[in-house]
């Protein structure tokens, strides 16, 4: 009988589980004075949610910088798939989870609220695994993500007992910067009564949106970038760019001044199709798409990154394609399309201009990426894809 | 042969005349709901329905009117002798031209009544259409200096709503048995009727709401279809048009019935509530001609008002939660399957189409 690696991982899980309990477990051993010298990595997390039609189809894409440049540079894999397993949900979080742990169902419910899913990683992500074997700071392990998606302020770090927050991620984001403006806002001498009562509120609410606290721990290199984007854009939030828009700001912005080794960059807003506009999706596509043409152009135009760095841009989710419906473009509901997704590698030491035209299991990315970044991703549930390498 | 019909029993006879003046009847109701469900299928076929579920209304009023014999008195000018004229020329008229007439009836008092609904109707669902497209345009655009703007339309919808369908039922079974368009809005008489049905008529929204609930499936549930149907996403254009197909005709069979009943409800609620109205507000009803005949004293004392204006406020804070069902239903079924005119019609309170 035929042992796969989802199963195999998944005794071996429950296996490393049991021996933990009686402290018995082997801590591979790593070595974090070792500098890292592989490429850097940048993941585009392409969500959240979007259907193969719209994207990769040459005919029928909005997103023609993805579609007819990037492609010729390395390999797109047209068949990944978020496999059919019980307790797999097709959604953002989860998607996201599934890209970082390589490993499905790899998190726990941290007190997820109607409308708010709050998952924690209980796998090492990827920002784990490459600080744990690098010595790497940690503001160049970046997550980037949207303002309207608190919930995943918690996927800097996980709740694995040999990895967790001593390798944390950093973290950009609007809900970052809200409370390193406030914390700043609130130590300053010239405050009235009624607007220091209005800043305690707004702190209270945006730390009471992370139970773990860290966005109040923000390394002083994070710092020092928002002192300078609020030199920029002021304080307002009315001046910043908006939306997937911002992401690619501060994506752009990173690369510039914190130097990232490893980035993730979380777009969302294609998901505001679920409440009827379709013109939404097809327009957030577009908007990432012109996000990931600036991106590439300022690693292109870097030349520590120029032939330095590997993309892999990736769905979170796909969406329904349920012709029965005026806006088919769910994809809570386990339907085929919503597991159907693609992705894109390219950079150095990748294949130009393939098709990888094999099933894909959206798993087998984190050890793809871990194989490029030199770590091993022992958790993950997927392969690691060697057609896509040279 | 004549000496076989001279051996029938004449008993027999008009029993088997009965037979068959009864199967002809029940083949005519059976093509009548047929023609009703199809015509459900389409929006301007759909005010044919709404017009014969009116005529029902006036027929089943009427009918309760004159079984309660409660003592009214209309005069001969405000009664819609008009349809009572045209009904005996159409008896002297051929079988095809009576079809054509009645088809005509029906679509003539459909238009009035889907224009009177939508002129009561339109104000919130407008405000529903706007507030959903404008809030999330604004969300998508990330207008936060505009957040509220969405929502608070939306909300002022809701309310706007809960007032509006508590008055749909009764305005409509007014319209009806005055046969005018305009009587939709004799706002003080159908407020009037809506107080005198009491209880019954916070059990009609209660029915109303629940009898929303297919609806609401029909709605959401093509959003599970990969579940029910195995295999549907390698359906064929023409396969999941069939299923479509089904989907539709199932609804639409659905709503017949449904509106058949909740009308026929409305219908004999109005007759009942009709006398007291009348009793308790004469003068407003002497605009549509009743008056009460001799002397009846008015039921109920005065020295119990202030039981009757506690009633009154509990059942309409009653009635705002119940249709706040309904309008809940309709909300939570454009999350799961957005059309943007499911905010525009409802088949309970504007036209009986089903998509």
């Amino acid at each position: 009988m035929a042992v796969t690696r989802r199963a195999f991982n998944g005794g071996l899980a429950t296996t490393t589980a049991l021996a933990g309990g009686f402290g018995l477990t082997a801590t591979p051993i790593v070595s974090r004075s070792r500098i890292y010298r592989g490429p850097n990595v940048i993941i585009v997390r392409f969500g959240g949610g979007v259907r193969r039609l719209e994207t990769i189809d040459a005919k029928a894409t909005y997103a023609p910088f993805l579609r007819h440049t990037l492609v010729k540079r390395g390999v797109l894999i047209p068949n990944v798939t978020i496999a059919q397993l019980d307790g797999v949900n097709t959604s953002h979080a989860e998607g996201t989870l599934n890209i970082l742990t390589g490993r499905y169902r790899g998190y726990r419910d941290a007190g997820s609220r109607v409308g708010a899913d709050h998952l924690e990683p209980t796998e090492p992500t990827l920002f784990e695994y490459f600080r744990r074997t690098f010595n790497v700071p940690r503001h160049q392990a970046l997550l980037i993500n949207g303002e309207d998606r608190p919930q995943e302020e918690f996927f800097t770090y996980g709740v694995h007992r040999h990895y967790g927050i001593k390798y944390r991620s950093e973290m950009l984001s609007l809900h970052r910067f809200k409370l390193y403006k406030l914390q700043k806002i609130l130590a300053g001498p010239s405050l009235t009564d009624q607007a220091r009562i209005a800043a305690e509120k707004e702190f209270k609410k945006l730390r009471d949106l992370d139970y773990r606290g860290s966005g109040l721990r923000q390394s002083a290199k994070i710092n020092a970038f928002w002192d300078r984007w609020m030199a920029h854009y002021g304080q307002t939030g009315l001046v910043n760019p908006r939306g997937d828009r911002l992401l690619t700001a501060l994506g752009v912005r990173a690369v510039k001044e914190l130097r990232p080794k490893l980035m993730m960059i979380n777009y969302q807003d294609p998901d505001y199709v679920h409440w009827g506009n379709a013109s939404h999706y097809t327009r957030a596509i577009s908007v990432i798409d012109q996000g990931l043409l600036q991106l590439v152009a300022a690693v292109d135009a870097d030349p520590e990154y120029r032939d330095n760095t590997v993309f892999v841009v990736v769905p979170d989710c796909g969406r329904d394609a349920n012709p029965l419906m005026g806006i088919p473009f769910q994809h809570h509901f386990n339907s085929k399309s919503a597991h159907e997704i693609w992705a894109l590698v390219f950079g150095p030491g990748i294949v130009n201009g393939k098709v990888l035209d094999k099933p894909v299991d959206q798993t087998a990315l984190a050890p793809t990426l871990g194989a490029v970044m030199g770590f091993k991703t022992p958790a993950s549930e997927g392969d690691v894809l060697e057609e896509v390498f040279v | 042969m004549m000496s076989r019909v001279a051996s029938l029993d004449p008993d027999k006879m008009r029993l088997h005349a009965s037979l068959l003046a009864r199967s002809g009847r029940g083949i005519g109701k059976l093509v009548r709901f047929i023609a009703a469900v199809l015509a459900c299928l389409t929006p301007v076929t759909a005010l044919f329905v709404l017009g014969a579920l009116q005529q029902l209304m006036r027929r089943v009023g009427t009918q309760q009117i004159e079984k309660l014999g409660d003592h009214l008195i209309r005069r001969p000018h405000a009664d819609p002798t008009a349809d009572v004229l045209s009904a005996s020329d159409r008896l002297r008229s051929g079988r095809l031209k009576r079809a054509i007439d009645t088809l005509r009836q029906y679509f003539v008092e459909g238009c009035q009544a889907a224009f009177s609904l939508a002129i009561a109707t339109l104000p919130f669902s407008l405000l529903w259409l706007f507030s959903w497209w404008a809030g999330w345009e604004n969300s998508f655009n990330k207008g936060y200096e505009q957040s509220w703007v969405g929502p608070s339309l939306g909300l002022l919808g809701v309310f706007v709503a809960l007032n509006v369908l508590i008055y749909v039922p009764m305005g409509l079974a007014h319209q009806a048995m005055e046969h005018r368009w305009q009587s939709f809005f004799h706002i003080r008489r159908v407020v009037s009727l809506i107080d005198c049905a009491g209880w019954r008529y916070v059990a009609l929204a209660g029915l109303t709401a629940v009898a929303g609930l297919p609806l609401f499936a029909a709605q959401g549930l093509p959003v599970f279809i990969e579940n029910i149907r195995p295999g549907f996403e390698h359906f064929t254009a023409e396969q999941v048009k069939e299923v479509a197909g089904q989907f539709k005709l199932l609804a639409a069979i659905y709503v017949v019935v449904a509106l058949v009943i909740l009308r026929w409800l409305a219908a004999r609620l109005y007759a009942r509530a009709l006398g007291p109205a009348v009793r308790r507000h004469a003068q407003l009803w002497a605009a549509s001609g009743y008056e009460v005949r001799g002397s009846e004293p008015m039921r109920g004392a005065a020295g119990r008002s202030w039981m009757r204006q506690i009633g009154r406020i509990v059942r309409i804070g009653l009635l705002w939660v119940i249709l706040f069902g309904l309008v809940a239903q309709i909300f939570v079924a454009q999350f799961l399957n957005y059309q943007w005119w499911n905010w525009l019609t409802h088949p309970f309170y504007l036209l009986p189409w089903v998509r």
